[in-house]
């Protein structure tokens, strides 16, 4: 019997008022306990980090920022989590646990690490290399400017001297003052890749590539970086990673009436040509004005599953999902013709789907 | 379609803690991991929850 295919996604429920003022606020769910895991976090199935300012992942879903958090797992059980502490600037806050939630005594101080390096620092994605060494992507901002940012840290939380300038590379497009990195994914060979955004002129999508040792790989697009921008206000919001180290991207158009964005970067940075018009995929939902897409996973059919939202004003964010084949065709088979949508709390409520992961049940889950 | 295993109608709120959820992973054992904010009052902190597999409650939603 062939293994069913199964996805997750995580969303956000907001207020309508909530969501178009940018503004992250409580939750409007209804009043149900959620399945805490008791045997994680004490017996509440949750752990949280307090340092006594603002920590956690930064409010809204502002496309000129980078705005969120990030999670992996260690072959070993350890989880990490990445998130934004507020010191006397932003800083990025790294956290590690041990399987069962408690705070790992081996990284960091208690289980934590805040990097500043004197820029306001957010830090939305966290990969593992394979010698488990913790790469970090996300914005450096000051005065003005916006730069995407890679750090790597060691297994210990230690900035890793070897790579960059002291464990940390700023990668800026022009006069850029709204860039970021928002993704990242780890190559053969430990390369990394990582997805965002860059605005020199217009908002563009950005993907560049790192060594192992922190510099810009010249094998990669134009020294190291891809940028394009098919419709003049794209960014890339997540990517997965082919097993032939391909990049499928999925973001954000500006511009039009597209609920996903998606494209594929070839090894050399080059785009995929099979890839529809322009080779990108635009995905159009009948009715929807708006929409965005946040997460992507590749599943073992080499199928990509996009989630994010689409609307029809600002009061009726829908959950969307869509499943592409790998020649970048909306898969028929998926939900209503390739497309799935969840509606939540009533006509008054706003739902983004911001991430997506498979699961364990066979093949793809 | 929404997977039954999971919970009935196959959907969970993460309403407890005023968790804002943002990113999710899956762990080895089939349980699902997600991070974000937890905000109470003025304090925000960094929140990572996990569910229990096969969660026995949440209301019934439509597709």
């Amino acid at each position: 019997m062939r293994p069913r295919s199964r996805s997750v996604l995580v969303a956000t429920l907001l207020a309508t008022n909530v969501a178009a003022s940018g503004v992250t606020a409580d939750a409007i769910a209804p009043t149900v306990p959620y399945a805490a895991d008791p045997t994680f976090g004490g017996g509440d199935g949750l752990v949280t980090v307090d340092l006594g300012g603002f920590d956690g992942c930064p409010p809204g879903f502002d496309s000129t920022q980078s705005t969120r958090c990030g999670i992996a797992l260690q072959s070993d059980g350890r989880i990490l989590a990445v998130a934004t502490a507020t010191g006397a600037t932003l800083d990025l806050l790294v956290s590690r646990f041990l399987g069962d939630g408690t705070p790992d005594p081996s990284f960091g101080a208690g289980g934590s690490v805040v990097v500043d390096l004197g820029t306001d620092e957010k830090g939305p994605d966290i990969a593992i290399d394979s010698v488990g060494r913790i790469v970090v992507v996300g914005q450096s901002s000051a005065a003005g400017t916006s730069r995407s940012l890679v750090v790597r840290l060691l297994a210990d939380g230690s900035l890793d001297p070897g790579f960059g300038a002291g464990g940390a590379v700023f990668v800026q497009v022009g006069n850029d003052d709204h860039g970021f990195a928002r993704t990242v994914a780890i190559g053969a060979g430990d390369t990394i890749t990582f997805g965002g955004m860059t605005a020199p002129s217009g908002f563009s999508f950005l993907v560049a590539r790192l060594t192992s040792d922190g510099a810009l790989d010249p094998t990669f697009g134009t020294g190291g970086i891809r940028v394009d921008s098919p419709q003049g206000g794209e960014t890339t919001e997540a990517t997965a990673m082919r097993p032939n180290g391909r990049i499928v991207a999925v973001g954000s158009s500006y511009l039009g009436s597209d609920t996903a964005m998606t494209f594929e970067v070839g090894v050399d940075g080059g785009l995929f040509a099979s890839w529809g018009i322009c080779r990108y995929r635009n995905v159009q939902v009948a009715g929807a004005t708006t929409g965005g897409t946040y997460g992507v996973i590749i599943d073992p059919d080499g199928r990509t599953v996009a989630v994010g939202y689409s609307s029809v004003g600002l009061g009726s964010g829908r959950l969307f999902s869509v499943r592409l084949l790998p020649d970048s065709t909306i898969d028929p088979t998926f939900g209503t013709a390739g497309v799935v949508h969840l509606e939540l709390g009533g006509p008054d409520a706003f739902s983004v789907a911001t991430g997506v992961a498979r699961g364990t049940d066979g093949a793809c889950t | 379609m929404p997977d039954e295993s999971f919970a009935p109608g196959g959907l969970v709120y993460l309403d407890a803690q005023q968790l804002t959820p943002e990113d999710i992973d899956v762990t080895a054992d089939d349980r699902v991991l997600v991070v974000g904010s937890s905000t109470i009052g003025a304090t925000t902190d960094l929140a990572v929850a996990r569910l229990a597999r096969n969660v026995p409650v949440a209301p019934a939603y439509t597709w």
